[in-house]
């Protein structure tokens, strides 16, 4: 009987680890990922890019200009000495002033209010040299996106001639 | 000794039943798991190719190469009617339909990679893209010598498909070789006539994996081989005006016979007539615009244009093999209006 | 016999415990498919969310035309979007945008927003919304009668 008794816990014994086998398994099959952006922030990283660059600005002195064919080339052209040179005057600001401004309304009207890290720079580059100058930014949200960040989709740069230089411009989303 | 003899034999019919039962029940479990995987995995597949098709569409004149993998052996089904086409994997019932995006293929396609390119049809603006299929078993022969722009174009276009140009037109030439379908290409419109000897060439072929298509001035005509003859299976009109890149007749050439063209030419019709909605409001917003801006110039260019563009929408809607004369025409002259537009330097066009 | 009525009963008992461990595999297994199942359906409407933004981003009703050249990306040109409000009316739309809500909003220079398609699902239990930025094209509002760029944005809401 002793034998027989011990046989019976011996299969009710491997009956519970089984099932507590299949429940482990059956646990972590189902449980997926949870939130899934819709679409890649490289998508949204380009056409907020391409959006901003072509937008016709309505605030300054002369009428409808470009965002990025006037403000940033003028700004560019005038760096060093914008506060002093008689450029475009937008909202009472100089052009690179007024962009910064600007730019960092427009990405929180699109990206900040959805929840997204972006970070926003244009460099100046002169021909020749590797140098770059930050001219507009870094504007950024939520800490930004710093290299080296995971998830750190670019836009790919958008680059402008100006007057002998070359600025590159570039929006980062990060998840 | 009876009695233990019994208890075995017991024993033994006993193991040999519930064994038998045991294994019936796992057995069956294993057909219907097998059953419900093959369904599933056709669901996937043609879900997926969906997807990859979708893509593919909203980018213009690109080629994609998907690898086939796994899926070299399985045969795609493709066909079209009434306005609406459908895919699938050879004898599963899952099928995928689409009644908006015209997709250009031959009716079964087999091979380790599919190959696809899409171009944008413009009559005259941009309507949508077609997508055309196939795979590196099916041998495309061109044929003809009169249309060498598009020759050229073609042949740059359709890198990394299995197409052949044969300059002396000598069908006999083709070597069939591994592949599994032929299409010759008529860009003529002389090489290939209805009731004549097919080449010698594919007779390893079976029937339906011998077709061509040919070109005659605005008539498409395909054709496929019955018994050693070619077949004409019907005559459809090429929508397309010149100085764009003929999207129609890459469509034609893609399709697998003249109804599966047709088929989704008519989806392309019913798009113009959708989108055309559009344009005439849009026609009478530039005629306030120039009203407004007193351009009388350009606003006299695009009452022309609407006007054009009614006559335009009555062709549409009237199309099919056989009435779709003056539709080019119309199409031709919008285009002729936008470009006025723009010499005359008004501010907003057409497109 | 007794004996015998012992091996009986330790054999019934053998296969009985044996057919409660199968009963327990099947109902995890279906559990499990269950899972994978509603897995695969949200998949599927990702999947769609997706699809029906791309096709919205691409649609030749809304984009901006540059002649013969490829229109341009991530622009919507204002006068069709005016348009589209009413055609986009049809049920042939439902065909591209099936159950979904389409809005485009302007947020520079003003702040204005149409509706271009809106289809509810019945008895819907979520909704995704998909963003992306764009140019709004206003022909003809631009320095010299060019074109004038709003910047705004298309929200994609679709009904699951």
């Amino acid at each position: 009987m002793k034998r027989a008794q011990m046989e019976m816990i011996g299969l009710v014994i491997i009956v519970i680890l089984i099932t507590l086998g299949l429940l482990f398994i059956t646990i972590f099959a189902v449980s997926g990922d949870g939130g899934r952006k819709i679409f890649t922030q490289k998508g949204i990283a380009s056409s907020t890019m391409s959006a901003l660059m072509k937008t016709t600005i309505e605030d300054c002195d002369e009428p409808l200009l470009s965002l990025e064919k006037d403000l940033l080339d003028e700004c560019a052209q005038n760096y060093e000495f914008i506060k002093s040179s008689s450029g475009y005057s937008c909202d009472g600001k100089n052009s690179c002033d007024y962009l910064n401004d600007k730019i960092n309304e427009l990405l929180e009207d699109t990206l900040a209010s959805r929840g997204y890290k972006y970070q926003f720079e244009s460099e100046l580059i002169e021909l020749g040299s590797k140098e770059t100058k930050t001219i507009i930014g870094p504007i950024t949200n939520k800490g930004g996106c710093p290299f080296g960040r995971g998830n750190r989709e670019p836009s790919g740069p958008f680059y402008l001639s100006a007057g002998g230089r070359q600025v590159r411009s570039q929006l980062f989303i990060c998840g | 000794m009876k009695h233990g003899q019994m208890q075995v034999g017991f024993n033994w019919i006993f193991i040999l039943i519930a064994g038998a039962v045991i294994l019936l029940f796992f057995a069956g479990i294993v057909i219907k798991q097998k059953d419900v995987s093959e369904k599933t995995l056709s669901i996937d597949v043609v879900t997926t190719l969906d997807s990859i098709f979708t893509a593919a569409q909203v980018s213009d004149k690109t080629t994609n190469i998907i690898p086939l993998g796994g899926l070299s052996k399985e045969t795609l089904q493709f066909d079209c009617e009434d306005g609406v086409s459908e895919f699938s994997l050879l004898d599963q019932s899952f099928r995928e339909t689409n009644s908006i995006d015209p997709l250009f293929a031959q009716a079964e396609l087999q091979g380790n990679q599919l190959l696809l390119l899409s171009l944008p049809y413009n009559f005259p603006y941009k309507i949508q893209n077609f997508l055309m299929l196939s795979t590196p078993s099916v041998l495309h022969i061109i044929v003809g010598k009169t249309n060498q722009e598009f020759l050229e174009e073609f042949l740059n276009q359709t890198k990394g498909f299995n197409v052949k140009y044969l300059a002396d037109g000598d069908l006999e030439q083709i070597d069939v070789g591994a592949n599994n379908h032929v299409r010759i290409i008529d860009l003529d419109g002389g090489n290939i006539v209805s009731g004549t000897s097919t080449p010698q060439s594919l007779s390893s072929l079976s029937d339906h994996q011998v077709t061509a298509v040919s070109f005659s001035g605005k008539t498409v005509t395909h054709y496929n081989r019955k018994g050693n003859t070619w077949n004409n299976n019907g005559d459809t009109p090429l929508l397309s005006i010149p100085g764009t890149r003929d999207a129609a007749k890459y469509g034609a050439i893609f399709a697998g016979n003249s109804r599966v063209y047709w088929c989704n030419m008519e989806k392309t019709l019913t798009r113009i007539n959708h989108l055309n909605l559009i344009y005439d409001s849009k026609v009478d917003q530039m005629i306030s615009y120039y009203d407004q801006k007193g351009e009388f110039i350009c606003k006299s260019i695009v009452e022309d244009v609407k006007s054009t563009m009614d006559q335009y929408n009555s062709y549409v809607s009237i199309c099919k093999p056989g009435t779709c004369e003056g539709l080019t025409d119309r199409a031709e002259g919008i285009r002729e209006l936008n470009t006025k537009l723009r010499t005359q330097s008004c501010s907003v066009q057409l497109y | 016999m007794k004996k015998a009525q012992i091996r009986m009963t330790e054999t019934v008992a053998v296969i009985f415990i044996f057919l409660i461990l199968v009963v327990i595999g099947i109902v995890f297994f279906s559990k499990y498919q269950e899972g994978a199942t509603q897995e695969k359906v949200h998949e599927q409407f990702v999947k769609q969310a997706q699809e029906i933004t791309t096709k919205l981003l691409y649609s030749p009703e809304l984009t901006c035309t540059r002649g013969e050249a490829e229109s341009e990306s991530f622009c919507f040109d204002l006068m069709k979007v005016h348009a589209a409000q009413e055609a986009f009316k049809d049920d042939y739309y439902f065909d591209i945008f099936s159950f979904a809500r389409v809005t485009v909003n302007q947020t520079y220079p003003e702040k204005k927003g149409w509706i271009l398609y809106e289809r509810k699902k019945p008895e819907y239990t979520k909704v995704t919304p998909t963003y992306f930025t764009l140019s709004l094209k206003d022909l003809g509002a631009g320095h010299k009668g060019e074109a004038a760029y709003r910047y705004g944005f298309v929200k994609v809401e679709v009904f699951g």
